[in-house]
C-alpha cells in the first residue's frame, strides 16, 4: 500500500478514534441514586445484594452501588462533595462522621425522622445513635457495629500449652501469652509474632482508665498518668518485649499476618469472622483483655445522606431500607457486623447462628462497656489528623527519641494548637495594602521599566560604537 | 525582494499558529491554567469547602519557619537526589559493557529495562516485602552469605538509603538506553584516530567518550533530578514518610497538606517553592553544561 | 574498538549476568509468589515444585475484580493518550523547530518550565476544570489532561532540529506548502522518534496511578494500577493474590516494550542525544 494511502488511513483512524472517545465516554446520564461504601469484594457482596433487592422492590427508583477504596474513603467523599458530585447515600463510620458533619457534607436527618412516622429511632441501640448525634442533630442511622475483639490461633495456643483466653483475662495475661507465642529463628529474625493490636487504635487506653479529652470534652488531654501508662504498655509490646511488629515494619496487616499464621493474636472487628471462616485456620474469638475496666473500642457503621444530594427524598427511602429490620437480618447473616437494631441483635436467629463457628454473644458482651473512638470532641481536626499526630509522637517514643511522657505532652499540645487555631480562625486579610499586592505592583513596575532601561543601554552602546567607528 | 519577504513572514506566522494551536490549547487548559490557579491559591487559606480567605504571605512564612518541618523535608528530598549521580555512574558502566558487540546483548537490554516498564506502585509493593527485616528475601540472602540481616526500613537513614537504591534500580534501564544511544552516536573514526596516536583505552574513554556524552549526561541529570524531586509512589506505599519522617519528602508533604489536612493554599505554596527549587537547579545545571558541550 | 580477548568477553558476560539477575530478581520473586498458595507466601522459596503451582490466585483475582475490563480500560486510555499526544505535539514541535513567529523561544521556554512543575500543583484546579466539562468519572477526564504535557513537544522539537534543512528547503522551493513538507518529508523520517515517544507516553499512561485514581470511581472504568490497589484494602488482601494482580498489570507493558524494542533503539539513536 502506498505511503500516501497509509497516512490518510491513519489520519482518518485517529479522527474516528477521538470521536469514539468523546462519545463512548459520556455515561448514559442515568438518574440513579448513588450509594457508596468501602470494603473488600466479599464484604460488599452483602451490600450489593441489598441494593439489588431494593431495586427490584422499587420500580421507579434505581440505586447504583459505587465502591470506594477503604484507605482514601473519607477524603474521596470530601473531594467529591467539594466538586459537587457526592454519592447520595454512603456508609460512614462514626469516627469519620463528626469531621464530615462539621464540614457540611452530611444532611441533618432530624426533620426526615420527625416527618416519617414509620421510622422509630428507639429501635436502635441508644449508645449507637448517640455516636451519630452531634449537638442534638442526628447525622446518620447506624446499620451495624462491631466491638474490637481478639482473634487467636487455637493451634498455636495448643502447641504452646496455653489455655484459651476467656472474658476474665487481663493485659498482663495478654502480655505473657504473647511472649510465649513469639518465636525467633537462629538468626534472630522473628518468624512468629505473639500479637498485633494496632487495629484497635488507641481505644485500649480506656481499659487502663485513661482518656484523651478533658471532662467537658473540649480540649485534648493525654498527659495523664493512666493514659501514659497505657501508651507505655503499647510501646513496650513492640520495643521492650518484642511480641509485636515495630512501627517501621509494615509488611502485613494484622489479618494477613494472622492468616499466614505469622501472628498468634490480633485485634480486629467482626468483619474478619467470615474471612477467617473461609480459611483452614483453627481460630477463636475472645473479648479484649481488661485493665482497670473492661472498656473496649467499638466501630459503628452508619448510612448517611449527602447534604448536596439532589434526590434526598429517595435517599431517605433507601436509608430506611438499608437500616430496616429485613436488611439487617440479611446483613447479620452475612456476618460482617452486629446488627444495630436491638430486636434483630437480640433475636435468637442471630445469637444462635453458628454459621461461622463463632459465639455471637462474645460480640454483644462488648456493647455494655463500649467506648467509641472519641469523635464528637474535635470535629475541627478530623479524626485522622489527631491520630496522625499521636502516632507520630508515639513513634518517636518507641524509637527511643523521647519518653512516653513527652510523647503524650507533645501530642496534646499539638492537637490543642490545631483546635485553638481552628476555633479562632483569623480573619482574612485585605488584599490592597498587603505584601502580595506590593510585590505584584513591584513586579509590574520592573517588567515595564526593565525593557526601557535595556533599550537605553543598547542605544548608548550603539552610539558608542558609531563614535568609535568614526 | 523585500515585499515577498514580509508577506512570507506573515504567512509563516499564521501557519505556525495553526501547527501550534491544538497542543497549545490543551496545554493552556490542562497545565498552564491550573498552574496559574494554584499560584493564586498559595496566597489563600482554602479547605475546598468554605470559600478561600486571602492571607497574604502567611503560607510562605509558615513554610520557612522552624515548626513546619520544611527544612527536614528538603534535606530528605536532597538525599533522594543522590540516586541520580549514583544511577548515572552505574548506568554508564553497564552501557559501556552492553555496547560491546557480543552475543545476547539484546536479551540483556530487555532484562535491564524491565523495572522501567513496571508500574511504580507494583514495584513499591514488591520491594516493601523484599526489604522486610524478618520475612524479606534480601535479608534471607544476606544470611545465606553469612552476613547479618539489615533492618532496611527501620531507621530514618536506612529507609532513605533503601529508597535511593530502589530508585536507582527502577531507573537504570532507561539511563542505560539513553547512554547506549549516545555511545553509538560517537563516530568510530575518533577512536581509530586516537588509537593511531597511541592513546591507551582509559585515555580514550576520558577524553573522547566522556565529553562526547555531554548532552546525554545533561539530559539524564536534569530529568533524573526532576523525577527524584517528585518521588511519591514508594513513599506512599512503603514508608508513609517515616520512620520519624525520615523519608518525608517535599512532595509527600504537599500531598499530605492538600489531601489529609485539606490546606490547599499551603500545599500550593509549597508546590511553588518546590518548583522554584527545581527551576534553579535545572538552570544552574544547564548554564554550567552549556559551556562544556559539543553539539555535533 | 579492537577485538576483545575471550577472557574479557567472559568477564563482561558474567558482570552483565549478575546485574541482570539483580534487575530481574524482584520481578521474578513477584512472579513466583503469584504462583504460591497463600499459606506458603512467606516460606522464602525461590523455586516451586510443579505440583505446587497455585494458579488459583489468578483465577481469584480475575473473579474478584474485573481485571479483563481493567485491562481494556487501560488499553483504551493509554492508546488514546498516546495518539493525542504524539499528533498534537508533533505539530507543535515542528512549529518550534522550523517555523518563525513572535515569541517563539519564549513560548518554548514556558513549555519547558511546565515539565518541572510537580503534579501536585495542578491536581485540585484540574479536578475542578474536569468537573466543569462533566468529565468526572469519565474517560476524557483521564485522557485529556495526560495528553497535553510538554514532554512530547520537547523531544520531538529536539529531533526535528536534527533533520537537515536542505530537504525541507528543496521542497519549499519546489512550491510545497508547509503542511505538505510536514506530512510528506518530516513525518516519514520521524517514525522512529514517534515510536519512541509513543512508547514512553504509552508506558507512562499505562502505569499512571494518581490521576486516574482521583478521577475514576466506577469499577467498570478503572485502569489496572487503580484496580490493583483495590486488592490492597486495609483488611483481607493476600500477598499471593496481590502478586498475581501485579503480574497481570505488568505483562502488557512488558509485551509492548518487547515488540517495539527495535523502534526504541533506532529512535533514540536518531533523536540526537549525541
Amino acid at each position: 500500500m502506498p505511503i500516501h494511502q497509509v497516512k490518510i488511513a491513519l489520519l482518518a483512524g485517529c479522527a474516528a478514534y477521538i470521536m469514539l472517545l468523546l462519545v463512548v465516554s459520556k455515561d448514559h446520564g442515568d438518574e440513579a441514586l448513588l450509594f457508596s461504601a468501602w470494603g473488600t469484594v466479599e464484604e460488599t457482596e452483602n451490600l450489593m445484594r441489598l441494593v439489588e433487592t431494593f431495586n427490584v422492590s422499587q420500580p421507579n427508583l434505581r440505586v447504583k452501588f459505587v465502591h470506594i477504596d477503604n484507605r482514601e474513603y473519607d477524603r474521596k467523599i470530601l473531594i467529591q462533595t467539594a466538586a459537587g458530585n457526592p454519592p447520595d447515600v454512603f456508609l460512614l463510620s462514626s469516627t469519620d462522621l463528626s469531621a464530615l458533619a462539621y464540614r457540611g457534607v452530611l444532611e441533618n436527618l432530624n426533620s426526615w425522622i420527625a416527618a416519617d412516622t414509620g421510622f422509630h429511632p428507639e429501635a436502635f441501640f441508644p449508645a449507637l445513635l448517640k455516636t451519630t448525634t452531634i449537638r442534638e442533630q442526628i447525622f446518620g442511622i447506624p446499620v451495624g457495629y462491631t466491638p474490637m475483639v481478639i482473634y487467636y490461633n487455637r493451634r498455636l495456643f495448643r502447641e504452646a500449652g496455653i489455655s484459651y483466653p476467656d472474658s476474665s483475662w487481663t493485659w498482663n495475661d495478654f502480655l505473657h501469652t504473647a511472649i510465649k507465642l513469639t518465636r525467633r529463628d537462629a538468626d534472630g529474625r522473628t518468624k512468629q509474632f505473639g500479637c498485633m493490636i494496632s487495629m484497635a487504635g488507641y481505644t485500649f487506653v480506656y481499659s487502663f482508665g485513661g482518656n484523651f479529652f478533658n471532662a467537658s470534652l473540649e480540649w485534648c488531654q493525654i498527659n495523664h498518668p493512666k493514659t501514659i501508662a497505657a501508651l507505655q504498655f503499647f510501646g513496650d509490646l513492640a520495643m521492650k518485649y518484642h511480641v509485636t511488629t515495630s512501627p517501621t515494619e509494615k509488611l502485613f496487616n494484622s489479618d494477613q499476618g494472622f492468616r499466614q499464621e505469622a501472628v498468634a493474636m490480633i485485634a480486629a472487628g467482626r468483619w474478619q469472622v467470615p474471612n477467617f471462616a473461609r480459611t483452614n485456620l483453627d481460630w477463636g474469638v475472645a473479648p479484649m483483655p481488661r485493665g482497670e475496666t473492661s472498656a473496649v473500642g467499638v466501630i459503628v457503621y452508619n448510612v448517611v445522606m449527602s447534604k448536596d444530594s439532589k434526590r434526598q427524598q429517595q435517599a431517605w427511602e433507601f436509608i430506611k431500607f438499608i437500616a430496616g429490620p429485613l436488611a439487617q437480618q440479611q446483613s447479620a447473616r452475612s456476618g460482617n457486623f452486629i446488627p444495630s437494631r436491638i430486636e434483630v441483635a437480640q433475636a435468637s436467629a442471630f445469637l444462635d447462628d453458628t454459621t461461622f463457628g463463632v459465639d455471637n454473644r462474645v460480640f454483644l458482651r462488648g456493647i455494655e462497656q463500649a467506648r467509641l473512638w472519641p469523635m464528637e470532641i474535635a470535629p475541627e481536626t478530623s479524626y485522622s489528623n489527631q491520630w496522625a499526630i499521636l502516632n507520630e509522637e508515639m513513634e518517636k517514643a518507641m524509637l527511643g527519641r523521647q519518653s512516653y511522657v513527652d510523647a503524650a505532652t507533645n501530642a496534646q499540645e499539638r492537637i490543642n494548637a490545631i483546635l485553638r487555631s481552628e476555633r479562632h480562625q483569623t480573619q482574612g486579610k485585605s488584599f490592597w495594602g498587603s505584601r502580595t499586592s506590593f510585590s505584584i505592583g513591584a513586579l509590574i513596575l520592573v517588567s515595564l521599566v526593565f525593557p526601557l532601561i535595556k533599550r537605553r543601554i543598547q542605544n548608548k552602546r550603539m552610539s558608542h560604537l558609531k563614535n568609535a567607528k568614526r | 525582494m523585500p515585499s515577498i519577504f514580509k508577506s512570507q513572514h506573515h504567512r509563516d506566522r499564521w501557519i505556525a499558529y495553526g501547527f501550534l494551536l491544538p497542543n497549545l490549547i490543551g496545554l493552556l487548559l490542562f497545565m498552564l491554567g491550573p498552574i496559574a490557579a494554584s499560584l493564586a491559591m498559595s496566597f489563600f487559606r482554602w479547605d475546598i469547602f468554605t470559600s478561600p480567605t486571602f492571607i497574604d504571605w502567611d503560607n510562605f512564612l509558615e513554610i520557612f519557619s522552624k515548626r513546619s518541618g520544611f527544612w527536614q523535608y528538603l534535606a530528605n528530598t536532597l538525599f533522594f537526589s543522590f540516586s541520580v549521580p549514583l544511577g548515572l555512574v552505574t548506568a554508564l558502566f553497564f552501557a559501556l559493557l552492553l555496547n560491546q558487540p557480543l552475543r545476547g546483548m539484546g536479551f540483556f537490554k530487555t532484562i535491564y529495562f524491565l523495572p522501567v516498564v513496571s508500574s511504580a506502585i507494583a514495584v513499591a509493593i514488591i520491594w516493601q516485602w523484599l526489604l522486610n527485616k524478618d520475612f524479606g528475601v534480601i535479608n534471607a540472602l544476606l544470611i545465606q552469605l553469612q552476613l547479618s540481616p539489615v533492618d532496611w526500613l527501620g531507621s530514618p537513614l536506612m529507609a532513605k538509603i533503601s529508597i535511593v537504591l530502589m530508585t536507582v534500580w527502577k531507573g537504570l534501564g532507561y539511563n542505560i538506553l539513553i547512554y547506549l544511544a549516545a555511545l553509538q552516536g560517537i563516530p568510530d573514526e575518533l577512536y581509530e584516530a586516537a588509537q593511531l596516536d597511541g592513546a591507551a583505552s582509559w585515555r580514550r574513554f576520558a577524553h573522547i567518550t566522556l565529553p562526547l556524552l555531554g548532552p546525554a549526561h545533561l539530559f539524564l541529570f536534569i530529568t533524573g533530578f526532576i523525577s527524584t524531586f517528585q518521588l511519591f509512589g514508594p513513599l506512599y506505599v512503603m514508608t508513609q514518610g517515616g520512620p520519624l519522617k525520615g523519608t518525608w519528602s517535599i512532595v509527600y508533604e504537599i500531598w499530605w497538606k492538600a489531601f489529609r489536612e485539606f490546606r490547599m493554599g499551603y500545599a500550593a505554596a509549597l508546590a511553588w517553592i518546590l518548583f522554584a527549587l527545581i527551576f534553579i537547579v535545572t538552570l544552574v545545571q544547564w548554564r554550567f553544561a552549556e559551556r562544556k558541550i559539543y553539539y555535533s | 574498538m579492537h577485538a576483545l580477548s575471550k577472557r574479557h568477553k567472559l568477564l563482561i558476560h558474567l558482570i552483565l549476568l549478575i546485574g541482570g539477575a539483580l534487575m530481574a530478581a524482584p520481578l521474578y520473586w513477584s512472579f513466583i509468589t503469584s504462583l504460591k498458595s497463600p499459606a506458603e507466601a512467606f516460606d522464602g522459596k525461590w523455586f516451586l515444585a510443579s505440583e505446587k503451582i497455585h494458579l488459583q490466585n489468578y483465577v481469584d483475582v480475575v473473579k474478584l475484580l474485573p481485571f479483563g475490563r481493567f485491562f481494556l480500560n487501560s488499553l483504551f486510555i493509554a492508546t488514546s493518550i498516546t495518539i493525542l499526544q504524539v499528533l498534537t505535539s508533533s505539530l507543535a514541535a515542528y512549529a518550534f523547530a522550523r517555523l518563525r513567529f513572535p515569541g517563539r523561544d519564549r513560548v518554548f521556554f514556558v513549555y519547558l518550565a511546565t515539565l518541572m512543575v510537580p503534579g501536585q500543583v495542578t491536581i485540585i484546579p484540574l479536578y475542578f476544570i474536569i468537573k466543569y466539562f462533566g468529565w468526572i468519572d469519565q474517560y476524557p477526564g483521564v485522557i485529556f489532561p495526560a495528553a497535553f504535557t510538554a514532554l512530547g513537544t520537547f523531544l520531538l522539537r529536539q529531533f526535528f532540529m536534527t533533520i537537515p534543512r536542505e530537504l525541507e528547503d528543496a521542497a519549499i522551493i519546489d512550491g510545497a506548502s508547509r503542511f505538505a513538507v510536514y506530512w510528506k518529508i518530516i513525518l516519514p523520517l520521524s517514525l522512529p522518534a514517534f515510536a519512541t515517544l509513543g512508547i514512553f507516553v504509552f508506558i507512562n499512561a499505562w502505569n499512571d496511578f494518581f490521576w486516574p485514581f482521583i478521577v475514576l470511581s466506577d469499577t467498570q472504568k478503572l485502569t489496572l494500577p487503580v484496580g490493583l490497589t483495590k486488592l490492597v484494602t486495609a483488611h483481607a488482601s493476600d500477598w499471593t493474590r496481590l502478586m498475581a494482580g501485579t503480574m497481570i498489570a505488568l505483562i502488557p507493558a512488558l509485551f509492548v516494550y518487547i515488540v517495539f524494542q527495535k523502534f526504541i533503539n533506532k529512535g533514540i539513536v536518531l533523536t540526537g542525544f549525541k
